[in-house]
């Protein structure tokens, strides 16, 4: 996570004035960094997936607050940036796929927002979890194959 | 004799029903997305209160510098570029609380804030999902159109919220502001289309200037309007931009004049509209707004350039045809 973390901070451009933190994004986040660890992809791939995923959920959390009408214009800019930063880390990373794998979640993720639900980002874990199960292979198929046929025999 | 924009999109046998049509259905063929959602009602009303539908006009165009003219990756890619310029007006007009948008209500006011940014947020997300269909071979303007547009988008909008008040803001800063609000997604619609309709890339490079002059020339048009025209004229008071702390080109001219420059530095956020008032006087008096004017007549004549360059192509007409349509809305 730390060093997602570095790399999406040195990609954002400096004018956005935004930092990433995990923030209360923190458990979401390490459960998803805990999943890419159990398949077999370069660190560096798995550095992209969680960068994409933290600028989504950044970008979710950044319009949830702009009912704060002090805040709001930066919120609605923040969260706007975050959206298109996020096609472009991804883009740029080559995951292309992935950008469209989660097109119709994220779309989803809209309409329910606006006809008031008050978060609906676990769809957007479902889904992620999905496109890296289909994409990569898991790490430790034996082990998980040997625990299976031992459950089956007690 | 000002063209409208009918006769527009008629000079360039160009039919804004389809237009129109293309942007209703990619709506109402949603399947995510009920008929009664609040989604769905207020994209469909903005979309048939009208508009310009200049960025669609300008992929159609792009396109017929190829060999695969308005083809149908053409007419998505047409739709695409109007829904980000839509989704963008729709978070601008909470960036700038403003209450009307084509003579109707903002639809911040209509739905409330909260409602109207998932509403932009939709758009923006139906047009990944448009680019990445699998039948479509659109994925490589996810780059040019959506991520890199926008986020340059944003990054104007950072900076005109960074420049507030800031008198000292330089020619090169004002520049980068306008390209990134305005021209960027002008000459990438030249430049999809272009590309979309299998164009010479060496074409739709000169395409993609074509449209930077074009939006640079209209921004600063649309920057001087806002201190020639009355407040009945714009629905706005004259000077709204300054008023609002943005300092455009006008302003930055006016500068250039000691005794000008010591009156608009004084000027803050809780002046007094009287002190507005007689700052909008003084700009509009010192000669500013024709220089930026002649200013805009450069890119103007660069953007013109460009299309003789590319007259041995037919569509060379359409772009020029582009060109007189801005050209009489500007002067």
């Amino acid at each position: 996570m730390q060093e997602t973390k570095q790399l999406l901070n040195h990609e954002l451009p400096q004018q956005a004035g935004i930092h990433v933190t995990a923030g209360e994004d923190e458990a979401s986040l390490r459960d998803m960094a805990e999943l890419l660890l159990d398949y077999d992809m370069d660190p560096g791939e798995r550095r992209i997936i969680l960068g994409c995923y933290w600028l989504l959920l950044k970008a979710y959390r950044s319009h949830d607050h702009v009912h704060h009408a002090e805040v709001a214009g930066k919120a609605v800019l923040d969260g706007d940036f975050l959206l298109s930063f996020y096609l472009q880390f991804a883009v740029r990373h080559g995951f292309v796929d992935l950008v469209g794998d989660l097109a119709r979640t994220n779309k989803r993720i809209q309409i329910r927002l606006a006809e008031g639900s008050r978060s609906a980002t676990s769809q957007l874990h479902q889904r992620l979890t999905r496109f890296i199960a289909k994409r990569y292979s898991r790490r430790y198929a034996t082990t998980q194959r040997f625990k299976q046929v031992t459950y089956d025999v007690i | 004799m000002t063209l409208s924009n009918d006769s527009l999109s008629q000079q360039l046998n160009i039919s804004l029903d389809r237009v129109n049509r293309d942007l209703e259905r990619i709506i109402t063929y949603d399947q995510d997305l009920s008929s009664r959602s609040v989604v769905a009602t207020s994209i469909l009303d903005l979309i048939r209160a009208g508009g310009k539908r200049l960025r669609p006009l300008m992929v159609i165009v792009g396109s017929r510098f190829g060999e695969s003219p308005e083809n149908r990756d053409v007419y998505k890619l047409a739709a695409v570029c109007e829904f980000i310029h839509a989704a963008s007006l729709i978070h601008d007009d909470i960036l700038d609380e403003a209450d009307t948008r084509r003579g109707q209500p903002a639809l911040h006011r209509k739905v409330g804030t909260r409602t109207a940014v998932y509403v932009g947020n939709y758009i923006t997300c139906r047009v990944i999902e448009l680019l990445t269909e699998q039948d479509t071979e659109l994925e490589n303007y996810i780059q040019d159109l959506t991520s890199v547009t926008t986020t340059q988008l944003c990054l104007g909008e950072y900076q005109q919220m960074e420049q507030r008040y800031n008198f000292n803001i330089t020619l090169e800063q004002y520049w980068e502001k306008t390209r990134n609000k305005t021209a960027l997604l002008m000459a990438a619609s030249l430049q999809a289309g272009a590309r979309a309709g299998m164009a010479d890339p060496k074409v739709a490079e000169a395409l993609y200037q074509f449209g930077d002059q074009l939006g640079m020339a209209f921004q600063v048009r649309d920057d001087v309007l806002d201190y020639m025209q009355t407040a009945d004229t714009l629905g706005k008071p004259a000077g709204a931009d300054l008023r609002n702390g943005q300092v455009t080109l006008p302003a930055m001219i006016a500068m250039e004049d000691p005794f000008v420059r010591e009156q608009l530095m004084q000027l803050t956020e809780d002046s007094p509209s009287e002190a507005f008032d007689e700052a909008v006087g003084l700009i509009r008096d010192c000669g500013a707004l024709a220089k930026a004017l002649d200013m805009s007549h450069e890119f103007m004549q660069k953007a013109w350039n460009i299309s003789e360059e590319l007259s041995h192509y037919c569509a060379h007409r359409d772009l020029q045809t582009l060109w007189r349509y801005f050209e009489e809305r500007t002067y």
